[in-house]
């Protein structure tokens, strides 16, 4: 049997949960306990204006709560796509006030980070700098909600140690994000731990959202996978939605078809209705 | 998918034993030593690579022939280009009592596992009466070992499986048990409805031939340091030693988080379904190992398309194991319904 680790994540000492039913507040948009399923969509990068406006029209028109989208963007290789860092903040911003939207996007470094908070409504730490304290330090003084994905290899005892920095600076406007990790098995490219939905929810009670898009790195199951993150009990779903995915600068084969959002959405909400939370 | 590396002769639902025999001889000159594989409403034969259209086009014409489709998987019988839609198998085929379909568009099939403590029969009744009413349509008996399961093994015996044979009769719910050693595999089939394979027999291919000839669906755990793909090509030792009737069952993986071993790997469901026409199940008991993540799993994987669950249940309210009580059972028995509506499918 599984044992349960104790003095870790959000679990006081004496045992009592503090963040139990934790709801956090992304402009207007409430993620967390009795709320209803808050799906985060858009593009993996901002690529140009057009690009993000045309997937936050279809992302919006379909229901998805907040926009995502990468200006500063962590790419396994140094010749890959970079993002286009503050003209993609601008992008983000332009285009989500002109639809009345938040903003969700990554901070990679604390130098970079009030630049980020300025001009979005979610700070979002990537699985790569889960355990980068100054960023996640940075990240909580800004006083922005934190949108906090667990690392590639991390338990869920390490994912909550994070979350420990964010409250230790006095930060607890925080999601936790399930987006899959690494496993022997090469038929996906990370493997979603569905589990940790409840467990991190029971062990923090901070919300969870699930990450289907790198939880699987394929189009094909995307949206199974989604229906599962919410059955599970998550909070909300963050999906990289392109217009035209074959063409992505990152994350191509992952990426849901803008044009086709619609459905996406329209299993999500039968799903939420399921769960009664739609 | 990639090039056609083998062929499946596709047989009709009502294909007769002559024309069958008849394929079977002509696919036997092009490749000897191949099996006529019968699932329910289908039978089938592979054979291998390097034969072209040509060679088979003389078999497309045979009395009897429905298809015959180039496939690309290194699996054969068991892959999605051979069907396009799920295949159900049939439970309960020549006894009386339970009698139903999994996987296809039959309905969400919920395995209920006792674990293998041994019980009074008075017991037994009682469970089986218990998990039945609650909507459980198989009884997971346990392993089945040698001689009385004495010498410290908690394994059941073959008069254990008598036992439970007639309380799974009279409570009207099919019975499965393990099988890990292949001289029990005719015994055991013939008290059971279904055979199980555990995990760390996945790759005992030498009883998975025994299986293959056997008359009872299979059930194949994935071992827990498995790939998908070798999976399937477990599945397709038993395909293709004649049996149609695997059902895989996913029971989680081993990873870097030892913290809840092993992880059930929600992907896996979705993956195989795409890859595969064969029922899928699920077992979020042995997978999380942890009551108290279990419902939420076991709803998790009917949202991502499982066929049907395998739920470990306690006699009296969940324990320090991964058993669920029986009224968390059936509270999670409900909550399934609408998760299924939502997919398009019931539970039974």
């Amino acid at each position: 049997m599984a044992t349960q680790p104790q003095g870790a994540g959000t679990i006081d000492a004496d045992g009592s949960r503090p963040y139990a039913g934790s709801v956090v507040d992304i402009a207007g948009v409430a993620i967390g306990a009795g709320q209803p399923v808050r799906v985060i969509a858009g593009p993996c990068s901002v690529e140009s204006e057009q690009q993000f406006r045309e997937t936050a029209i279809a992302v919006r028109a379909a229901g998805g709560a907040l926009l995502r989208g990468g200006a500063f963007k962590p790419r396994t290789s140094p010749y890959a796509f970079q993002g286009l860092g503050r003209l993609g903040l601008e992008i983000m911003r332009a285009v989500g006030d002109e639809l009345g939207m938040g903003v969700v996007t990554e901070a990679m470094a604390a130098e970079d980070v009030e630049l980020v908070a300025q001009l979005a409504d979610m700070v979002q730490i990537g699985a790569r700098n889960m355990d980068n304290r100054a960023l996640l330090e940075s990240a909580a003084a800004s006083g922005r909600p934190v949108l906090l994905k667990r690392g590639i290899t991390a338990t869920i005892d390490e994912v909550l140690r994070a979350a420990d920095v964010l409250v230790a600076a006095d930060n607890d406007q925080i999601v936790i994000c399930e987006r899959g990790s690494r496993t022997f098995e090469p038929s996906t490219r990370n493997s979603l731990d569905v589990a940790a939905v409840p467990e991190v929810k029971f062990r923090s009670g901070f919300p969870v959202v699930v990450d289907p898009s790198h939880g699987t790195g394929r189009r094909d199951i995307v949206e199974p996978i989604s229906l599962a993150g919410i059955a599970a009990g998550a909070d909300g779903i963050i999906i990289e939605v392109h217009p035209n995915p074959p063409e992505a600068l990152s994350d191509g084969p992952q990426s849901w078809e803008a044009s086709r959002f619609g459905e996406y959405m329209g299993a999500i909400h039968a799903m939420a209705s399921a769960v009664g939370r739609a | 998918m990639g090039e056609a590396n083998a062929w499946v002769v596709v047989l009709g639902r009502e294909v007769a034993a002559s024309d069958a025999k008849r394929v079977a001889g002509a696919v036997g000159e092009l490749q000897p030593g191949v099996a006529l594989t019968r699932g329910d409403a289908w039978s089938a034969i592979a054979f291998a690579d390097g034969r072209h259209e040509d060679q088979v086009e003389a078999l497309r014409s045979l009395p009897g022939v429905e298809r015959v489709v180039p496939v690309s998987a290194p699996y054969r019988l068991a892959s999605r280009e051979v069907f396009e839609t799920d295949v159900a198998v049939h439970i309960g085929d020549d006894r009386e009592g339970a009698s139903f379909d999994l996987g296809g568009s039959a309905p969400i099939c919920v395995v209920a596992a006792l674990g293998e403590r041994r019980r009074s029969r008075e017991e037994r009744v009682r469970l089986a009466t218990e998990v039945r009413a609650a909507g459980a349509a198989v009884l997971l008996a346990g392993r089945v070992g040698h001689g009385s399961g004495g010498g410290g093994s908690d394994a059941l015996s073959v008069d254990d499986l008598r036992t439970l044979r007639d309380v799974t009769l009279d409570a009207d719910l099919a019975l499965a048990a393990e099988v890990s050693d292949l001289r029990q595999v005719d015994e055991v089939a013939s008290l059971v409805d279904l055979v199980q394979v555990g995990g760390a027999s996945m790759q005992d291919f030498n009883l998975l031939r025994e299986l293959g000839r056997a008359e009872r669906p299979v059930v194949l755990r994935r071992g827990s340091g498995s790939i998908v793909e070798e999976f399937l090509l477990a599945a397709e030792y038993v395909l293709t030693h004649g049996n149609g009737r695997a059902i895989l069952c996913e029971s989680g993986i081993r990873t870097f988080d030892a913290t809840y071993a092993p992880r059930f790997e929600i992907n896996a469901v979705p993956v195989i379904k795409r890859a595969t026409h064969l029922p899928v199940i699920a077992d979020p008991s042995h997978a999380t190992a942890h009551p108290r993540l279990v419902p939420a799993v076991a709803k998790a994987a009917v949202a991502a398309g499982a066929d049907g669950l395998v739920l470990e249940l306690a006699d009296g309210p969940s324990g320090d194991d991964e058993a669920i009580g029986m009224s968390e059972f059936h509270t999670l028995m409900e909550e399934l319904e609408p998760i299924a509506a939502a997919v398009g499918r019931r539970v039974r």
